[in-house]
């Protein structure tokens, strides 16, 4: 056996450049996988680390509506209940304009009630004098060390930060060190009176920490008055989780697709290599090999290649991770939480994954050559025409394969309505079932370019395509699983980027929006005072004042967005999925009292007729009169008129504010006005199609690691082109050197290789198109639903065709390059007479 | 009448494990229009050597070849195929033909990359394919054909384009006796009925017996041949 393998090995290093793109591509392929994989961890664990730092020891929190909890509840807690382990913290958002409005948390602390939940405060001592301005000067504040070194900012310095309306200087007072479980994450840390004035919060709290036994906590949610609710600080990360599940699932699976490609590409060199070396294992099986030993040959052989494309893959994959863990954590950012993301840690556990999925992969794309290689008969003197005529005969039963594969594939997204991962499944199913068709494409194709010329070129590129079947299917395959992926995420992603400009037409209809610089993305943070709207409304040219309080409030499905909007408006009916009425009437209702739904939120919590929301005056049901699209969240959100949150929430604050401006005058104008009557606040003024610009542009960021991995995918199939052409090239050295002997001209032979390569594409890139139209049409009718509840509208356009068209072509075209310079290097007279 | 070949001073080297290796040395020789002339020698003596120099499929290291009084050694890689095209016809041991082409494509394949229009190269070839006596094989892929019918197909192949001379390296020592002889007696009267001057390299006696002119190659020199018969 030691033979053999030392044979099958020397058979690899014989075949340096196919061993090496086979290398490649599944380092490619591991590398896109461990990138995302540490990208999604980072920012998982950058968000639990964070969570925990800032929960402290503490078991639960006393939490209220969005404007806090009254310090009086902290007081009964302490005095009423004597609970000894209870903490008070004021807790929010501030940017800093200094730093691009770069978004920072404040945590105000009481130091002398901290003893039970944080024993790492020890050098903020009250009894340490250079701390006693901490507890005795407003806007001071410690900084960790982490964003001290990010913003390199020192003891003594003082910082600009901006908290809804108000523009506020810090003075920073010392430095956490990175050894307390608070400096590791980026904050604010102030004395609890100091965050209250600087959050706007005097006479609130944000949360009451707490530790609680089981049975002491289910006492006291018993007791607790209306509007103030109790929860366990593991509640937080755990919702974390789940909200960014769906994301971070679309994302591995985006990510395994480079593997899936590579996997194609070892199944296409181990079936080279069984092919080309035939007579050899027949001559093996001759001398008392078996058909076992070979087949562990081949296996190893694969076993090799895998295990060095994965070690590669998961260094370049911990590289490529620095890039992944910004892009993803951005989105984060963007959609769902503050967290900060560190630097990803490459943990052996996750190396291990790589290597196996690698490992995995290769072996199971070289199981079907090994098992041919393994049935090899004795002293097997076939030439490769016969096994080509054996593929072409088994044409037949692999296409009805694909047909039966994309079928089950089929039913099985039927079937897998609720699961995301098993949508996923059914959905590679119908790539791959499709990618089977890619020899019988190839016959289609072939035909009709011999049909369509006469040139003697192309009939013979036409016609060695198919009958090279073996050699050429499996990259075909793997061209036209990236391809098809290229062209279905670009036209969900085209398609839902319409949906959303066309969304956002329908929704900003105010000509002017100002808002905190800190409300960035969908995260309800800012605050800002009620007598802005009189205040804007005053303005000359402002025909009407909008206000908009955005918050999270407690709900049976856990805590969702709220938005509480001016009544006055009524909203489009094209805005609505399901209305009880008209436009006008639902919006009547809503005046009323009644709620409207996002989409995302009714397909995600099955949400009925109604929905219970906790108010400051208890939990209260808000009847459901229709469903609206909106694409801001998939978390979704409940629209309420602002008049009803008013009577429901002690919460007088708004979060925004929309301006329209009268007749004649010019949005531009106006917001000059506006930014001079708001000097001092910091407050950010912007028309509509800023507004809408910039949630384009968010919308681009989020996606722009699907464009990353899109791409990725195609280079690893590229790579399988290259080596399908030079394995091609080298096995049909004979017959070229025969053309070339009856006359072929060398620009007619590279022309002959570039018509092989360029029909590849062309097959790949056909094949492509209506399978990427399948793929965009599940993605969209059912994926996006699936994870995120949303409707997006399909929108054809010729332009992801007419890429996979250029991008198939030309990679193959551009995969023909290097095998025919090598061609002048081909010895015609030495290629003659080889058997 | 001049010759059709004529070979001046040829000299060919090669290089193997750090030895200068001689294989054709200062060789002069001339090959008559409308002969047939056989080559014998040993395995290794360089027999297809001398074929593919006089082919232009690789060049001496010194010397000069021409044929029909055109100096093949001086012109550049896409003037010699365009001559071979017009000029020369091979016939190989392994018959080299194409194996995604069909018997009447191969056949007819020269005549296309010469830019003869499809119908007409396709008539000469079923007429080819006639006197080979395969033309009912005409949409058979080379792979459904025995070894004596592909070299009958390649035969065909060689005389397409009219050449003045055909070139055959060992074309039956990929063949069984019985079909070898066959192969070898289809192409002499082909060959000889279109005064067609052909090269053959062999290293039997038997087939040398049946040539017009008979040479062996020894020491990088042509010699005639005495060879008996075997």
């Amino acid at each position: 056996m030691r033979a053999l393998i030392r044979a099958g090995l020397r058979d690899l290093t014989r075949r340096p450049i196919q061993s090496a793109l086979v290398v490649l591509s599944l380092a490619l392929g591991v590398a896109v996988v461990v990138a995302i994989d540490l990208a999604n961890v980072s920012a998982q664990h950058g968000f639990e680390l964070s969570a925990q730092s800032v929960a402290g020891a503490a078991t639960h929190r006393v939490v209220g509506g969005p404007a806090g909890i009254p310090e009086a509840v902290y007081l009964q807690l302490r005095v009423g209940h004597g609970l000894r382990a209870a903490a008070p913290v004021v807790e929010g958002i501030a940017a800093l304009p200094e730093s691009n409005q770069r978004p920072v948390r404040v945590l105000g602390l009481d130091l002398f009630a901290e003893g039970p939940f944080r024993t790492d405060l020890e050098p903020l001592s009250a009894f340490r004098p250079e701390f006693a301005p901490f507890f005795s000067q407003p806007a001071t504040a410690v900084i960790t060390q982490q964003f001290s070194e990010s913003l390199g900012l020192l003891p003594g310095d003082r910082l600009p930060v901006q908290t809804g309306d108000r523009l506020s200087t810090v003075n920073i007072l010392g430095v956490l060190t990175g050894d307390t479980a608070l400096g590791s994450t980026e904050l604010l840390l102030m004395d609890i009176a100091g965050a209250q004035e600087l959050l706007g919060m005097i006479g609130r709290l944000s949360r009451i920490d707490l530790i609680l036994d089981p049975a002491s906590a289910a006492e006291l949610a018993a007791e607790l008055p209306a509007g103030v609710r109790l929860e366990s600080a593991g509640e937080q990360i755990e919702v974390a989780n789940q909200l960014t599940a769906a994301f971070r699932t679309n994302l591995t699976a985006l990510s395994l697709l480079a593997l899936v490609v590579g996997s194609f590409l070892i199944y296409n060199t181990m079936t080279f290599s069984v092919l080309r070396r035939r007579p050899v294992l027949g001559t093996l099986r001759a001398i008392g090999s078996t058909g076992d030993q070979i087949l562990r040959m081949v296996l190893i052989e694969a076993a090799v290649l895998a295990l060095l494309g994965s070690a590669i893959g998961v260094g370049l994959g911990f590289v490529m991770a620095r890039g992944a863990v910004g892009l993803v954590s951005q989105t984060i950012h963007d959609f769902y939480f503050l967290a900060s993301v560190q630097d990803a840690p490459l943990s052996p556990g996750l190396a291990a994954k790589g290597v196996s999925l690698g490992l995995g992969a290769g072996l199971l794309a070289a199981l079907a050559p090994a098992i041919e290689a393994s049935r090899v008969r004795p002293v097997e003197v076939l030439r490769r025409s016969s096994s080509e005529a054996g593929v072409a005969r088994r044409l037949l039963t692999l296409s009805a394969s694909g047909v039966g594969l994309a079928t089950v594939g089929a039913v099985g997204f039927q079937l897998s309505r609720r699961s995301l991962i098993g949508s996923f499944i059914a959905m590679l199913a119908i790539l791959v079932g499709i990618a089977l068709l890619a020899p019988l494409a190839t016959r289609a194709v072939a035909l009709a370019a011999r049909a369509a010329r006469r040139d003697p070129i192309i009939r013979i590129a036409a016609g060695s395509l198919p009958r090279h079947s073996s050699r050429t299917a499996p990259a075909l395959a793997a061209l036209t699983v990236a391809l098809a992926v290229a062209v279905g995420v670009t036209l969900m992603i085209a398609s839902f980027r319409s949906t959303v400009e066309n969304w956002l037409s329908l929704t900003l209809r105010s000509d002017l929006y100002v808002g905190s610089p800190a409300t960035t993305g969908t995260r309800p943070m800012a605050s800002l005072s009620p007598d802005l709207e009189p205040r804007l409304a005053g303005i000359p040219g402002v025909k009407d004042v909008e206000a908009i309080r955005a918050v999270l409030v407690e709900s049976e499905f856990g805590e969702i967005p709220l938005s509480a909007v001016d009544p006055r408006r009524v909203r489009d009916a094209e805005l609505y999925r399901l209305a009880q009425g008209s436009a006008a009437e639902v919006w009547e209702q809503v005046r009323a009292g009644s709620v409207v739904v996002s989409e995302s939120l009714a397909s995600r919590n099955r949400v009925g007729s109604s929905i219970e929301l906790s108010t400051d005056l208890g939990v209260k049901k808000f009847p459901v009169v229709g469903i609206f699209y909106d694409y801001s969240t998939d978390r979704g959100t409940v629209l309420m008129s602002r008049a009803v949150y008013l009577d429901y929430w002690n919460d007088p604050a708004i979060s925004s504010l929309g301006l329209s401006a009268q007749a004649g005058v010019e949005p531009a104008e106006l917001a000059e006005r506006v930014r001079a009557a708001l000097d001092g606040t910091g407050l950010e003024v912007r028309i509509n199609s800023q507004v809408r610009a910039q949630a384009l542009a968010i919308f681009d960021r989020t996606f722009a690691i699907t464009a990353a991995l899109r791409l990725l995918a195609v280079v690893v199939a590229f790579f399988g082109v290259l080596g399908a052409l030079l394995a091609l090239l080298l096995e049909r050295s004979r017959e070229f050197a025969t053309l070339s002997a009856l006359g072929l001209t060398p620009e007619g032979l590279r022309r002959l290789v570039f018509t092989e390569s360029g029909l590849m594409g062309l097959t790949a890139s056909l094949l492509a198109m209506p399978t990427g139209l399948i793929l965009a049409v599940l993605l969209i009718e059912v994926i996006d639903a699936r994870s995120f509840g949303w409707t997006i509208q399909l929108e054809l356009h010729w332009l992801p065709f007419a890429q996979a068209l250029i991008v198939g072509v030309g990679a193959s075209l551009a995969a023909a390059i290097y095998p025919t310079a090598r061609m002048k290097r081909l010895s015609l007279a030495q290629a003659l007479t080889q058997e | 009448m001049a010759p059709l070949v004529k070979l001046e001073h040829l000299t060919k080297t090669y290089q193997e494990a750090g030895q200068t290796r001689v294989v054709l040395n200062d060789l002069s020789a001339e090959i008559e229009r409308g002969s047939i002339t056989v080559v014998r020698g040993r395995s290794g003596s360089g027999k297809s050597t001398l074929l593919n120099l006089i082919a232009g499929l690789d060049d001496p290291s010194s010397g000069d070849i021409r044929i029909a009084g055109e100096l093949v050694t001086q012109m550049n890689t896409r003037r010699r195929a365009i001559f071979r095209r017009q000029h020369i016809g091979f016939v190989f041991q392994f018959f080299n033909l194409i194996p995604t082409l069909t018997v009447l494509e191969n056949v007819r394949l020269p005549a296309e990359l010469a830019g003869r229009p499809v119908p007409e190269a396709s008539e000469f070839a079923h007429r080819l394919l006639r006197e080979v006596g395969l033309d009912d094989r005409h949409s058979d892929f080379p792979d459904r054909l025995s070894g004596g019918e592909q070299q009958r197909v390649a035969i065909a192949r060689a005389l397409i384009e009219t050449p003045v001379l055909v070139l055959a390296d060992e074309p039956t020592g990929n063949l069984d006796r019985s079909a070898g002889e066959a192969a070898l007696s289809l192409m002499r009267s082909m060959m000889r009925e279109r005064e067609v001057t052909v090269l053959l390299a062999t290293h039997s006696h038997r087939i040398a017996a049946s040539a017009d002119i008979r040479l062996t190659l020894v020491d990088g020199q042509l010699v005639p041949d005495v060879g008996p018969p075997d």
